[in-house]
């Protein structure tokens, strides 16, 4: 698939094997602070460096923003390896893709993988969400 | 050398701090927030986000290892119920193995009532 990535995806278009927009990520001192004001974590225990679980939800956050997902989706599961630590002011690129899509049980199910890769091709590290979302909400996209 | 205990990290999970995580993260699903569709969803009201509850175990993770949490940690969670603000959190785990430097611990994240919210296992290479 390819995409205006300024364009919400309909969540109803993707299908199992998509390969989404790829979309910029650079995390600034100002958001890694805020990120620990609001989860209660020590800001002095990160000088310098993301903190892995930030990077995973700034994954999850361009995703939403790309996708248009449909009302009370739920984040199910999540995976992630940190392959090395991003550093702060880092730019690297975010890789989605969509894993799984089925339904089970009148319930939709999806999976996005999403691989952060520095300007190198290193690859940073890798996530993988599972989200759900009851059937008849599926055709009520909102972005 | 061998891998530490993990100490737990027990918090307050109220909807201010679920409004600051969505603005942190960033994440505006409306379920977790005061809108009419979190009270017109599956459970009635807002709910914290996944991510901000697992947040305490990477906490936690982070508080023993330091950078090499940053460098090589990998978890695997599954939500196990919704958390509705305003709520008391703790992060526990144990210590699943520890081979070859590498330490693997199994979480739970639970309320002051015992109610399971997540479970899920972390590891990282600390030697």
């Amino acid at each position: 698939m390819t995409a205006d990535s300024t364009v919400p995806i309909p969540f109803e278009d993707l299908s199992k094997g998509d390969v989404l927009p790829a979309f910029p990520l650079e995390v600034s001192t100002d958001e890694v602070r805020a990120y620990l004001e609001a989860t209660g974590e020590p800001v002095e225990r990160w000088s310098g460096l993301v903190p892995p679980l930030m990077l995973v939800a700034r994954m999850i956050g361009g995703l939403l923003a790309r996708v248009a997902i449909p009302h009370h989706l739920l984040h199910a599961g999540q995976e992630f390896e940190m392959r090395r630590a991003l550093r702060v002011d880092e730019l690297v690129e975010l890789r989605p893709t969509v894993t799984a899509l089925g339904i089970r049980q009148g319930v939709v199910m999806a999976s996005f993988g999403i691989d952060a890769v520095a300007a190198d091709e290193e690859v940073v590290a890798t996530s993988r969400a599972s989200v759900v979302v009851p059937r008849p909400e599926a055709a009520e996209a909102t972005s | 050398m061998s891998a530490p205990q993990i100490e737990p990290v027990t918090r307050v999970i109220d909807q201010t701090r679920v409004d600051a995580y969505a603005e942190a993260a960033p994440d505006f699903n409306p379920i977790h927030r005061e809108t009419p569709e979190a009270y017109t969803g599956p459970f009635g009201r807002p709910i914290a986000h996944g991510m901000l509850l697992l947040a305490l175990a990477s906490e936690a993770m982070a508080a023993s290892f330091g950078e090499a949490w940053a460098a090589s940690g990998s978890m695997k969670v599954r939500w196990r119920a919704p958390a509705m603000p305003p709520v008391t959190v703790t992060a526990s785990a144990e210590l699943e193995s520890d081979e070859d430097g590498i330490a693997t611990y199994a979480f739970s994240c639970a309320t002051d009532e015992g109610e399971v919210l997540l479970t899920a296992r972390a590891s990282v290479r600390y030697a």
